[in-house]
Order: C-alpha cells, then sequence, then structure tokens
C-alpha cells in the first residue's frame, strides 16, 4: 500500500452534513444497517470534537441553528424521497420541492462555511430554486440569517 | 419600587429545544415567519451566554445531540400532521408521538448532563417510550451519567 499524505480533506461543514445524514439513516433505514452507521456518527463525532479544538473554532448558537436547519431540511428531503415511490401521481411536483429544499439546504451550509472560517469559492454550493415557493422559502428563512452574516 | 432580577431561567437544553422547534414552524407556518425569526435570535443569543459558561467535554456528540433533538421534534411534527390528516389513526398517533416524545426528553436530559448543566428541577422525567419498537438513536447508548 502507498503511503501518502492526504491533500483534501472534507470540511467541518461536510462532516455536520454527513452527522445529520446518518442521524435520519439510523432511524429510518432497516435494523440491519443501523450498526455501521452507528460507528459512523462515532467516527464523524470524534472528527469534529477534534476539529473544534484544533482550529479553536467557536460554538454559537447561530452555528446550531444553523446545524438545526441543515438537519431537519436533510430529513425532509428525505421524506419527499420517500413520496417520489409511494405517490407517483405527484411525482414532478415533489421532485421541484425537493430541488428547493436542496437549494436552501447549499445556503445555510454556505453560512456555516462562512462562519467556520473554511468558506472559499470552490467549496461554495450552488443553490437554485425551481418553484416561486421555493424562492420565496428561501427568501423568508435565509434573508434574517444572511443579513446578520454580512454585518 | 425595584424589581427583583427574575431567577428562574430556561436551561440550555430548553433553549435548544425550542430553537429546533421555531425553525420547523418557521418554514411551515409562513405567515408567522418573522414572529420565529425574531424570537429564535433571542435565543441564539441567549445560547452563546450560556455556551461561555459551559465545559462541553466531547463537542461531537453534543453537536449529535442537538441534531438527534432537532429531528426528533420535526418526527413528532410530522406524527401531529399524521393525525389531523388520518382523524382514523388519532389514537395511534397519539401513541407515538408519546413514545417519540419520550425521546425527546431523553436526549434533553443528555444535553443537560454534556454540558454539566444539570439542576434537578431541568431534569425531565418523561422518558419512557412504552414499548417503541425500530427507533435506535445511538447517542443514547450508555450510561446516561
Amino acid at each position: 500500500m502507498i503511503e501518502h499524505e492526504q491533500n483534501f480533506e472534507f470540511t467541518v461543514t461536510d462532516l455536520m452534513d454527513q452527522m445529520t445524514i446518518d442521524q435520519i439513516k439510523e432511524v429510518l433505514l432497516p435494523p440491519a444497517s443501523r450498526d455501521a452507521i452507528g460507528g459512523s456518527l462515532e467516527s464523524l463525532s470524534s472528527d469534529l470534537t477534534v476539529l473544534f479544538e484544533d482550529r479553536n473554532l467557536k460554538l454559537t448558537g447561530r452555528v446550531l441553528r444553523l446545524l438545526s436547519l441543515v438537519s431537519q431540511l436533510n430529513l425532509e428531503t428525505w421524506r419527499c424521497k420517500d413520496r417520489l415511490d409511494d405517490e407517483p401521481e405527484s411525482y414532478t411536483e415533489t421532485l421541484r420541492h425537493a430541488q428547493d429544499l436542496n437549494g436552501l439546504r447549499n445556503c445555510a451550509r454556505n453560512l456555516l462555511q462562512s462562519d467556520l472560517n473554511e468558506a472559499s469559492p470552490a467549496r461554495q454550493r450552488a443553490s437554485f430554486f425551481v418553484t416561486e415557493e421555493g424562492l420565496k422559502l428561501r427568501k423568508r428563512i435565509m434573508a434574517d440569517m444572511e443579513q446578520i452574516s454580512n454585518s | 419600587m425595584v424589581k427583583p432580577p427574575r431567577s428562574i431561567h430556561p436551561s440550555l437544553s430548553e433553549l435548544l429545544d425550542t430553537l429546533t422547534v421555531y425553525q420547523i414552524k418557521e418554514i411551515m407556518d409562513a405567515s408567522n415567519s418573522e414572529s420565529y425569526a425574531e424570537e429564535s435570535r433571542a435565543i441564539e443569543s441567549d445560547i452563546d451566554d450560556l455556551l461561555e459558561v459551559s465545559d462541553i467535554h466531547s463537542i461531537g456528540d453534543f453537536l449529535r445531540l442537538v441534531v438527534a433533538l432537532s429531528q426528533v421534534n420535526l418526527h413528532i411534527w410530522y406524527v401531529k400532521e399524521e393525525m389531523q390528516k388520518y382523524p382514523e389513526r388519532f389514537d395511534e398517533c397519539t401513541k407515538l408521538g408519546h413514545q417519540l416524545n419520550g425521546i425527546r426528553n431523553q436526549l434533553k436530559n443528555r444535553i443537560l448532563t454534556a454540558t454539566q448543566g444539570v439542576e434537578q428541577s431541568g431534569v425531565r422525567t418523561n422518558l419512557g417510550t412504552d414499548g417503541l419498537e425500530g427507533w435506535r438513536l445511538s447517542i443514547l447508548d450508555g450510561d446516561p451519567g
């Protein structure tokens, strides 16, 4: 096996996002998968603890609010994907809604990266919205947080 | 007459719980969105103050607890939606809501423990999940401390 120095690593935001997805899986996937997911959650927790300490990152109410938002948007998107199978008659509508939720999640991720001092143009997630409702949702939820971020 | 300062304040776990519920309402209830945003800003500020004096041993585990609490509250929201949508399933949904509330309270107690903020009056006692099957959150495994 060739040893090499790792040059590209996940950001703290990536790890937090993954933690929220694994938490969904731990509850909703069949029990046979859960031990592996529990192990992944432990690893994510361990890496995040180390990164917060090494980088002297400050945990704030705003970071926790953004984390909660990403966490809930991922769960709502998961539910949309379930509905794609369960309710084929509303497939397109559900898919569009899921796209909007993903756009909103990316906005929240970008703010998290900024708050955690790890933002860069390359890491910026693109967010686009495909429905009028999605645009309204974005304006409603993110305007407040982006204003504070830019002040 | 000078009024004495208030002496009872919400714990960090109560603040986080409320924040995650407002987050749901801010998305689901467009008509009152600004009100939830305003309250959330106030909660953020109080959380900042409490985090300053909290001694969190494992930030990663603390984040896991917040993620789990946030999602359990959203699952409870879904159960309440089901309850309204399907009246014939009212009893079934009521029971599931009660069971999930037990998990939610376990998570809140763990947050109190993780932040060294345990005061007996703040500890939740309604922890039972009454035979709930299929739900496992590994962050609740082990000694509750």
